[in-house]
Protein backbone atom coordinates (compact mmCIF):
# COMPACT_ATOMS: atom_id res chain seq x y z
CA UNK A 1 0.00 0.00 0.00
CA UNK A 2 1.55 3.48 -0.76
CA UNK A 3 -0.91 6.06 -0.01
CA UNK A 4 -3.19 6.01 3.36
CA UNK A 5 -6.41 6.39 1.56
CA UNK A 6 -5.37 2.45 0.43
CA UNK A 7 -5.28 1.36 4.13
CA UNK A 8 -9.02 3.40 4.08
CA UNK A 9 -10.37 1.68 1.22
CA UNK A 10 -9.20 -1.38 2.77
CA UNK A 11 -11.18 -0.28 6.14
CA UNK A 12 -14.31 0.87 4.62
CA UNK A 13 -14.12 -2.39 2.66
CA UNK A 14 -13.90 -4.73 5.96
CA UNK A 15 -17.13 -2.46 6.70
CA UNK A 16 -19.12 -3.31 3.93
CA UNK A 17 -18.32 -7.15 4.46
CA UNK A 18 -19.29 -6.72 7.78
CA UNK A 19 -22.73 -6.08 6.93
CA UNK A 20 -22.51 -2.11 7.69
CA UNK A 21 -25.84 -0.17 6.96
CA UNK A 22 -23.70 3.16 8.31
CA UNK A 23 -20.39 3.66 7.87
CA UNK A 24 -18.73 7.25 9.18
CA UNK A 25 -15.15 8.41 8.22
CA UNK A 26 -13.10 10.92 9.72
CA UNK A 27 -9.84 11.95 8.76
CA UNK A 28 -8.38 14.42 11.07
CA UNK A 29 -5.13 16.28 9.35
CA UNK A 30 -3.59 18.23 12.13
CA UNK A 31 0.02 18.58 11.08
CA UNK A 32 0.52 21.93 14.06
CA UNK A 33 0.03 18.77 16.47
CA UNK A 34 2.33 16.33 14.42
CA UNK A 35 -0.92 14.08 14.29
CA UNK A 36 -2.72 12.55 11.25
CA UNK A 37 -5.47 10.55 12.76
CA UNK A 38 -8.04 7.96 10.28
CA UNK A 39 -11.37 6.94 12.32
CA UNK A 40 -14.04 4.52 10.65
CA UNK A 41 -16.93 3.42 12.58
CA UNK A 42 -19.69 1.22 11.46
CA UNK A 43 -22.32 -0.65 12.44
CA UNK A 44 -21.44 -4.09 11.29
CA UNK A 45 -21.29 -7.17 13.06
CA UNK A 46 -18.37 -6.33 14.49
CA UNK A 47 -16.00 -9.16 16.24
CA UNK A 48 -15.35 -11.27 19.21
CA UNK A 49 -12.60 -10.26 21.79
CA UNK A 50 -10.74 -13.07 20.31
CA UNK A 51 -10.77 -12.34 16.68
CA UNK A 52 -9.93 -7.85 17.98
CA UNK A 53 -7.03 -9.21 19.38
CA UNK A 54 -6.20 -11.29 16.52
CA UNK A 55 -7.18 -9.02 13.78
CA UNK A 56 -3.62 -7.61 13.00
CA UNK A 57 -2.05 -10.71 12.52
CA UNK A 58 -1.23 -11.50 8.86
CA UNK A 59 -2.33 -15.24 9.39
CA UNK A 60 -5.74 -14.44 10.83
CA UNK A 61 -8.44 -14.27 8.79
CA UNK A 62 -12.10 -15.46 9.17
CA UNK A 63 -12.57 -16.17 5.55
CA UNK A 64 -11.78 -19.41 3.44
CA UNK A 65 -11.19 -18.80 0.59
CA UNK A 66 -7.21 -18.65 1.73
CA UNK A 67 -5.52 -18.57 5.29
CA UNK A 68 -4.31 -14.84 5.51
CA UNK A 69 -5.59 -11.93 6.46
CA UNK A 70 -3.14 -9.08 5.49
CA UNK A 71 -5.51 -5.64 5.71
CA UNK A 72 -5.08 -4.61 8.98
CA UNK A 73 -1.72 -6.27 9.65
CA UNK A 74 -0.33 -3.72 6.88
CA UNK A 75 -2.18 -0.82 8.51
CA UNK A 76 -0.35 -2.15 11.56
CA UNK A 77 2.48 -1.87 9.88
CA UNK A 78 1.82 1.37 8.11
CA UNK A 79 1.47 3.03 11.42
CA UNK A 80 4.26 1.97 14.06
CA UNK A 81 7.05 2.43 10.85
CA UNK A 82 5.99 6.31 11.72
CA UNK A 83 5.40 6.07 15.44
CA UNK A 84 2.10 6.24 15.35
CA UNK A 85 -0.98 4.02 17.33
CA UNK A 86 -3.58 1.74 16.12
CA UNK A 87 -6.82 1.21 18.35
CA UNK A 88 -9.64 -1.25 17.00
CA UNK A 89 -12.90 -1.31 19.53
CA UNK A 90 -15.23 -3.73 18.61
CA UNK A 91 -18.79 -5.47 19.59
CA UNK A 92 -20.21 -8.25 18.40
CA UNK A 93 -23.83 -7.18 16.78
CA UNK A 94 -22.92 -3.30 17.54
CA UNK A 95 -19.88 -2.69 15.12
CA UNK A 96 -16.40 -1.64 14.53
CA UNK A 97 -14.46 1.53 15.43
CA UNK A 98 -10.91 1.54 13.95
CA UNK A 99 -8.35 4.44 14.94
CA UNK A 100 -5.24 4.93 13.28
CA UNK A 101 -3.03 7.81 14.22
CA UNK A 102 -0.16 8.83 12.29
CA UNK A 103 2.91 10.85 12.82
CA UNK A 104 2.31 13.77 10.36
CA UNK A 105 5.96 14.76 10.00
CA UNK A 106 8.01 11.44 10.00
CA UNK A 107 9.59 10.86 6.90
CA UNK A 108 7.67 7.12 6.56
CA UNK A 109 4.39 8.75 6.80
CA UNK A 110 2.39 8.04 3.85
CA UNK A 111 0.83 10.58 1.99
CA UNK A 112 -3.31 10.48 2.23
CA UNK A 113 -3.34 9.97 -1.78
CA UNK A 114 -6.84 10.21 -3.68
CA UNK A 115 -9.25 9.79 -0.95
CA UNK A 116 -12.24 10.67 -3.19
CA UNK A 117 -11.51 7.74 -5.85
CA UNK A 118 -11.06 5.77 -2.51
CA UNK A 119 -14.76 6.13 -1.21
CA UNK A 120 -16.34 5.97 -4.58
CA UNK A 121 -14.39 2.90 -4.90
CA UNK A 122 -15.19 1.82 -1.65
CA UNK A 123 -18.85 1.98 -1.49
CA UNK A 124 -19.86 1.78 -4.69
CA UNK A 125 -23.00 -1.06 -5.44
CA UNK A 126 -24.22 -0.40 -1.68
CA UNK A 127 -27.47 -0.27 -1.98
CA UNK A 128 -28.51 0.27 1.79
CA UNK A 129 -25.49 2.60 2.89
CA UNK A 130 -25.82 5.86 4.53
CA UNK A 131 -22.13 7.45 4.82
CA UNK A 132 -20.43 10.76 6.32
CA UNK A 133 -17.21 11.67 6.09
CA UNK A 134 -15.80 14.43 7.80
CA UNK A 135 -12.48 15.68 6.94
CA UNK A 136 -10.59 17.75 9.03
CA UNK A 137 -7.23 20.20 8.39
CA UNK A 138 -6.19 22.41 10.73
CA UNK A 139 -9.64 24.21 11.94
CA UNK A 140 -11.16 24.15 8.52
CA UNK A 141 -14.11 21.30 8.54
CA UNK A 142 -15.85 19.53 5.56
CA UNK A 143 -18.26 17.36 6.02
CA UNK A 144 -20.59 14.72 3.64
CA UNK A 145 -23.23 12.86 4.13
CA UNK A 146 -24.72 10.55 1.32
CA UNK A 147 -28.56 11.39 3.24
CA UNK A 148 -27.72 15.67 2.27
CA UNK A 149 -25.93 14.72 -0.75
CA UNK A 150 -29.61 12.91 -2.07
CA UNK A 151 -31.32 15.81 -0.57
CA UNK A 152 -29.90 17.89 -2.31
CA UNK A 153 -29.82 16.35 -5.60
CA UNK A 154 -33.44 15.95 -5.43
CA UNK A 155 -33.42 11.72 -5.51
CA UNK A 156 -32.21 9.28 -3.06
CA UNK A 157 -28.54 9.01 -3.45
CA UNK A 158 -27.47 5.67 -4.60
CA UNK A 159 -24.19 3.79 -4.25
CA UNK A 160 -24.96 1.06 -7.22
CA UNK A 161 -25.66 4.37 -9.87
CA UNK A 162 -22.04 4.88 -11.62
CA UNK A 163 -23.45 8.66 -12.57
CA UNK A 164 -24.39 9.39 -8.78
CA UNK A 165 -20.38 8.27 -8.02
CA UNK A 166 -19.39 10.31 -10.56
CA UNK A 167 -20.44 13.12 -9.03
CA UNK A 168 -19.98 12.57 -5.68
CA UNK A 169 -16.32 12.02 -6.21
CA UNK A 170 -16.17 15.34 -8.33
CA UNK A 171 -17.76 17.08 -5.27
CA UNK A 172 -15.37 15.41 -2.86
CA UNK A 173 -12.22 16.01 -4.69
CA UNK A 174 -13.02 19.75 -5.09
CA UNK A 175 -14.06 19.85 -1.62
CA UNK A 176 -10.54 18.90 -0.62
CA UNK A 177 -8.59 20.80 -3.49
CA UNK A 178 -10.42 23.88 -1.82
CA UNK A 179 -8.94 23.13 1.87
CA UNK A 180 -5.94 22.07 0.84
CA UNK A 181 -5.82 25.22 -1.73
CA UNK A 182 -3.76 22.91 -4.11
CA UNK A 183 -1.12 21.58 -1.67
CA UNK A 184 -1.13 17.92 -1.12
CA UNK A 185 -1.08 16.33 2.28
CA UNK B 1 -13.47 32.79 -1.08
CA UNK B 2 -14.97 29.56 0.98
CA UNK B 3 -16.02 26.72 -1.24
CA UNK B 4 -16.28 24.72 1.98
CA UNK B 5 -20.20 25.96 1.61
CA UNK B 6 -20.81 24.09 -1.60
CA UNK B 7 -24.64 24.16 -1.14
CA UNK B 8 -24.94 25.82 -4.69
CA UNK B 9 -22.41 23.62 -6.17
CA UNK B 10 -24.36 20.93 -4.97
CA UNK B 11 -27.93 22.79 -6.84
CA UNK B 12 -26.09 22.94 -9.90
CA UNK B 13 -24.79 19.62 -10.17
CA UNK B 14 -28.23 18.54 -9.43
CA UNK B 15 -29.47 20.41 -12.74
CA UNK B 16 -27.00 18.33 -14.33
CA UNK B 17 -27.56 15.07 -12.41
CA UNK B 18 -31.68 15.03 -12.90
CA UNK B 19 -31.75 15.30 -16.49
CA UNK B 20 -29.37 12.43 -16.59
CA UNK B 21 -30.85 10.11 -13.99
CA UNK B 22 -34.06 10.37 -15.50
CA UNK B 23 -33.11 8.75 -18.64
CA UNK B 24 -31.31 5.98 -16.55
CA UNK B 25 -34.14 2.90 -16.28
CA UNK B 26 -32.41 -0.51 -16.08
CA UNK B 27 -29.22 -1.90 -14.93
CA UNK B 28 -29.29 -4.85 -17.19
CA UNK B 29 -25.27 -5.51 -17.63
CA UNK B 30 -23.25 -6.11 -14.58
CA UNK B 31 -19.44 -5.07 -14.16
CA UNK B 32 -18.03 -6.85 -10.28
CA UNK B 33 -14.52 -5.59 -9.80
CA UNK B 34 -12.80 -7.64 -6.96
CA UNK B 35 -11.80 -5.33 -3.83
CA UNK B 36 -10.03 -7.63 -0.75
CA UNK B 37 -6.65 -6.43 0.03
CA UNK B 38 -5.31 -7.90 -2.93
CA UNK B 39 -7.34 -6.27 -5.57
CA UNK B 40 -6.44 -2.83 -3.67
CA UNK B 41 -2.64 -3.31 -3.54
CA UNK B 42 -2.84 -4.32 -7.34
CA UNK B 43 -4.86 -1.18 -8.31
CA UNK B 44 -8.41 -2.04 -8.06
CA UNK B 45 -8.98 1.66 -7.22
CA UNK B 46 -7.85 3.18 -10.19
CA UNK B 47 -9.48 0.28 -12.25
CA UNK B 48 -12.76 1.66 -10.83
CA UNK B 49 -12.26 5.11 -11.28
CA UNK B 50 -11.40 4.63 -14.63
CA UNK B 51 -14.06 2.40 -15.53
CA UNK B 52 -16.85 4.96 -14.12
CA UNK B 53 -15.23 7.87 -16.19
CA UNK B 54 -15.49 5.61 -19.07
CA UNK B 55 -19.30 4.70 -18.69
CA UNK B 56 -19.57 8.20 -18.28
CA UNK B 57 -17.71 9.53 -21.44
CA UNK B 58 -19.89 7.13 -23.23
CA UNK B 59 -22.67 7.68 -21.68
CA UNK B 60 -23.86 4.16 -20.91
CA UNK B 61 -26.65 4.25 -18.87
CA UNK B 62 -27.44 0.42 -18.66
CA UNK B 63 -24.33 -0.89 -16.56
CA UNK B 64 -24.36 -1.61 -12.61
CA UNK B 65 -20.72 -1.22 -11.12
CA UNK B 66 -20.13 -3.71 -7.84
CA UNK B 67 -17.51 -5.26 -5.82
CA UNK B 68 -16.85 -8.42 -4.52
CA UNK B 69 -13.67 -9.24 -2.04
CA UNK B 70 -10.77 -11.56 -2.13
CA UNK B 71 -12.23 -14.55 -4.11
CA UNK B 72 -8.79 -16.43 -3.65
CA UNK B 73 -7.18 -15.68 -7.31
CA UNK B 74 -5.18 -12.73 -5.68
CA UNK B 75 -2.36 -13.11 -7.94
CA UNK B 76 -4.46 -12.63 -10.90
CA UNK B 77 -5.61 -9.17 -9.32
CA UNK B 78 -7.38 -6.93 -10.65
CA UNK B 79 -10.46 -8.88 -11.24
CA UNK B 80 -13.17 -7.35 -13.41
CA UNK B 81 -16.14 -9.57 -14.27
CA UNK B 82 -18.34 -8.67 -16.93
CA UNK B 83 -22.06 -10.25 -16.64
CA UNK B 84 -24.40 -9.77 -19.66
CA UNK B 85 -27.65 -10.99 -19.48
CA UNK B 86 -28.31 -14.50 -20.89
CA UNK B 87 -24.15 -14.66 -21.61
CA UNK B 88 -21.52 -16.32 -19.74
CA UNK B 89 -20.09 -14.41 -16.95
CA UNK B 90 -16.57 -13.64 -18.12
CA UNK B 91 -13.81 -12.69 -15.84
CA UNK B 92 -11.22 -10.66 -16.47
CA UNK B 93 -7.63 -10.96 -14.91
CA UNK B 94 -4.14 -8.50 -14.03
CA UNK B 95 -6.78 -5.49 -15.36
CA UNK B 96 -4.86 -2.18 -15.27
CA UNK B 97 -7.01 1.16 -16.57
CA UNK B 98 -5.50 1.40 -19.79
CA UNK B 99 -7.59 -2.02 -20.50
CA UNK B 100 -10.85 -0.64 -19.12
CA UNK B 101 -11.64 1.37 -22.28
CA UNK B 102 -11.07 -1.70 -24.50
CA UNK B 103 -13.57 -3.84 -22.04
CA UNK B 104 -15.90 -1.46 -22.25
CA UNK B 105 -15.85 -1.14 -25.84
CA UNK B 106 -15.55 -4.28 -26.63
CA UNK B 107 -17.64 -6.07 -24.06
CA UNK B 108 -19.85 -4.13 -22.53
CA UNK B 109 -20.54 -2.33 -25.46
CA UNK B 110 -20.55 -4.87 -28.36
CA UNK B 111 -20.67 -7.99 -26.28
CA UNK B 112 -17.57 -8.86 -28.22
CA UNK B 113 -15.22 -10.88 -25.29
CA UNK B 114 -11.86 -9.51 -25.21
CA UNK B 115 -10.09 -13.06 -25.25
CA UNK B 116 -6.53 -12.12 -24.17
CA UNK B 117 -7.54 -10.74 -20.80
CA UNK B 118 -9.78 -13.59 -19.71
CA UNK B 119 -8.74 -15.95 -17.10
CA UNK B 120 -12.28 -17.30 -16.50
CA UNK B 121 -15.79 -17.47 -17.36
CA UNK B 122 -18.87 -19.04 -15.83
CA UNK B 123 -21.52 -20.37 -18.02
CA UNK B 124 -24.91 -18.64 -17.99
Amino acid sequence: MQELSLHILDLLQNSVEAGAKKITLVVKDAPEEDELTIVVTDNGCGMTAEQCANVTSPFYTVRKTRRVGLGLAFLEMAVTQCGGRLRIESSPGYGTEVVATFSHSHPDRQPLGDLSGTIISALMGETELTFEYLHIYGNIKMKISSLNFGELLGIPFRFDRPEHLSLLEKNIREQLQTIYGGESS
Amino acid sequence: MNKLLTMEDLRALRKDALGEMTARQTCDIQVIVGMGTCGIAAGAREVVTELLKELQRRNIKNVSVTKTGCIGMCEREVLLDVVRPNEDRVTYGRVVPRDVSRIVGEHIVNGRVVEGLVVGRITS
